[in-house]
């Protein structure tokens, strides 16, 4: 096992990584920009170094500053964390090649499955099921066209090297195919510096469910069940959930064996996540592949009783996974919120700031994933995840109702969160019902916004009453 | 080569903070440029000035903008020594650098808040100047 690795990352998944450490005996080394001197995982770290000014592309995106830090202070690994440089294959070939394990894939297999299309071209090859459409990237608008014909519409049109919706389009009509072709060629080439895009069948109201699976260097691949992320604003998850209400133990068994297969067929290792949409008929196809730890892991582990980061850690160091089973089985349910400082009556807003007053939830079968606590102040740097609050249960209904529990303890003052948000999520019949899909927060937000108006005129009454 | 071709070398490397480059081309063909970091900016400095009692001092601290081993040049300076402009006082490390630390004008040193051999960040303050 390593003595002392680096977190090139901030929030609170640096302050997550560095947890697992401390109880593994190893010792953490935490890097931070100008705009973070006061922030949790600094303090909380062995030794902390500034790598340069808030801006995250001269300060955690860094290469040079990060490598260096590593260096000087006789780190033997690094872990990326999730976003900033996770999925950058040159930053995992870099590190590699000065002599650092990076704890993740191998940056061949990043590279790979971070090309839409390249990933989308092997899954075919390896008989994962993927939505119907183009083999790879399209040479022409008239290649593009014939496809769709084929398919029939409504098609996605969406960029190679693309992700979180950029150059992406949806086209209802044959008619509309050429331009908005054009419109994804110039989006995916602003976005990503590469104008290929590649067409497929557009599936209405499917759910997101994702298979986490970890494998070590022996050829071993496990699959940890699955995660419901259905509530999603705009392709950004909101609320997740292990196991999902949509899958039965013959569905997860078979996408357990298609993400292992996958898995292997790029003989993946480390932590990753193989995306899939899934229909009402059952049906999933393969979506992507997330190529590092994700930011919803917590449910896995909630119901799996496993630390991602610490089997990440022993298999970057060369361990076997000290799993038996393919398949591990979930125990209960498990359901995360993701509190962020946005404000859910104003669309969604970012709303960074102080925060002046902070109690965290707190009992049996609720976790905090933080790195918040009171007088921080929520950067417009970076992203306006505050917290992750997750709650567990034996079943679904008993993990919401301790979920709503401890949102109604969670008191977060100066910000506006998603808290009032989730609280509505969570009491809505077509979620507990468990029968939703990607569209429920588009169909549902305007009902959330009537209720929170009235419910502010209730409690005005009330106030005047006394 | 030609010396556009040579110019854009020196602009590669200065972008990526190299000081050194070594190119083989052929057998007998060879070609080392090195970068001086009076071309490079890459130590920042402050200028302060204090005003009172009509005595006017200047003050300019070098900070660190890279991560990286200080280490001192000829010596390890201390409170009081002179230095002179543009006079090499120390150098910063990194994995893929080297930065030479120097002073944009002569004077005498006041502070020395780094240690020979420390694990320099980015803003750390290496020395204090007062101005001649």
């Amino acid at each position: 096992m390593f003595s002392k690795i680096l977190v090139a990352n901030r929030g609170e998944i640096a302050v997550r990584i560095i947890r697992t450490c401390k109880r593994m005996g190893i010792a953490t080394v935490a890097v931070y920009s100008e705009a973070d001197q006061d922030a949790l995982h600094v303090k909380m770290a062995d030794e902390a170094y500034c790598i340069g000014p808030a801006r995250p592309d001269l300060s955690y995106l860094n290469i040079p500053n990060l490598l260096s830090v590593a260096h000087a202070t006789n780190c033997e690994a690094i872990h990326p964390g999730y976003g900033f440089l996770s999925e950058n294959p040159n930053f995992a070939e870099v590190a590699e090649k000065c002599g650092f394990v990076f704890i993740g894939p191998e940056h061949r297999a990043i590279e790979r499955m971070g090309q839409k299309s390249v990933a989308r071209e092997l899954m075919i090859k390896s008989g994962v099921p993927v939505m119907p459409g183009s083999q790879s990237s399209i040479e022409t608008v008239e290649e593009g066209l014939k496809i769709a014909r084929d398919i029939g519409f409504p098609v996605l049109i969406k960029a190679t090297s693309g992700g979180g919706g950029k150059g992406m389009r949806l086209v209802e009509k044959e008619e509309d195919f050429a331009l908005l072709c054009e419109m994804a060629h110039g989006e995916a080439l602003a976005s990503f510096g590469d104008k290929r895009v590649y067409v497929e069948k557009y599936m209405r109201n499917p759910r997101h469910v994702e298979v986490q699976i970890i494998a070590d260097n022996f050829g071993k691949v496990v699959a940890l069940g699955e995660r419901e992320c259905s509530i999603q604003r705009r392709h950004q998850k909101l609320i997740e959930e292990s196991p999902s209400p949509a899958v039965t133990p013959e569905i997860r068994r078979k996408m357990a064996d298609t993400a292992i297969k996958a898995a292997k067929a790029i003989n993946y290792r480390n932590a990753g996540t193989i995306e899939f949409l899934l229909d009402s008929e059952g049906n999933f196809f393969f979506m992507e592949m997330n190529t590092r730890l994700q930011v919803e892991h917590p449910v896995t582990e909630m119901v799996c009783n496993s630390d991602l980061v610490e089997l990440q850690l022993r298999v970057s160091s060369g361990e076997p996974l000290p799993i038996e089973e393919e398949l591990v089985q979930p125990c209960g349910w498990a359901v995360e919120c993701r509190i962020n400082a946005e404000d859910p009556a104003m669309s969604f807003i970012p709303c960074p700031g102080k925060i002046h007053k902070y109690l965290v939830p707190g009992g049996p079968w609720v976790r905090v994933d933080s790195a918040a606590y009171e007088n921080y102040v929520v950067s417009s740097n970076y992203d306006s995840m505050v917290a992750k609050l997750i709650a567990w249960g034996r079943t679904r209904n008993e993990a919401l109702d301790r979920m709503t529990a401890a949102l109604k303890e969670y008191d977060i003052q100066g910000i506006e969160t998603t808290i009032p948000f989730h609280l509505h999520v969570l009491k809505h019949p077509d979620f507990r019902s468990g029968n939703f899909s990607t569209s429920f927060v588009d169909k549902h937000y305007e009902q959330f916004i009537r209720e929170l108006k009235e419910s502010s005129t209730e409690e005005k009454e009330q106030l005047a009453a006394i | 080569m030609e010396v556009k071709q040579i110019k854009r070398l020196y602009e590669a490397m200065e972008a990526n903070g190299y000081t050194t480059l070594e190119l083989e081309m052929g057998k007998n063909e060879s070609l080392k440029l090195k970068l001086d970091s009076s071309c490079s900016q890459t130590v920042e400095e402050k200028i302060e000035s204090q005003e009172g009692d009509n005595i006017k001092s200047t003050q300019i601290e070098i900070r660190s903008d890279k991560v990286g081993v200080f280490s001192f040049a000829e010596k390890v300076l201390k409170v009081g020594d002179q230095i002179n402009k543009g006079e090499i006082l120390g150098t910063v490390k990194g994995i893929s650098f080297q930065d030479r630390i120097k002073c944009s004008a002569s004077g005498k040193i006041s502070a020395v808040p780094v240690k020979n051999g420390e694990v320099v960040d980015y803003g750390k303050l290496l020395l204090l100047v007062e101005i001649d």
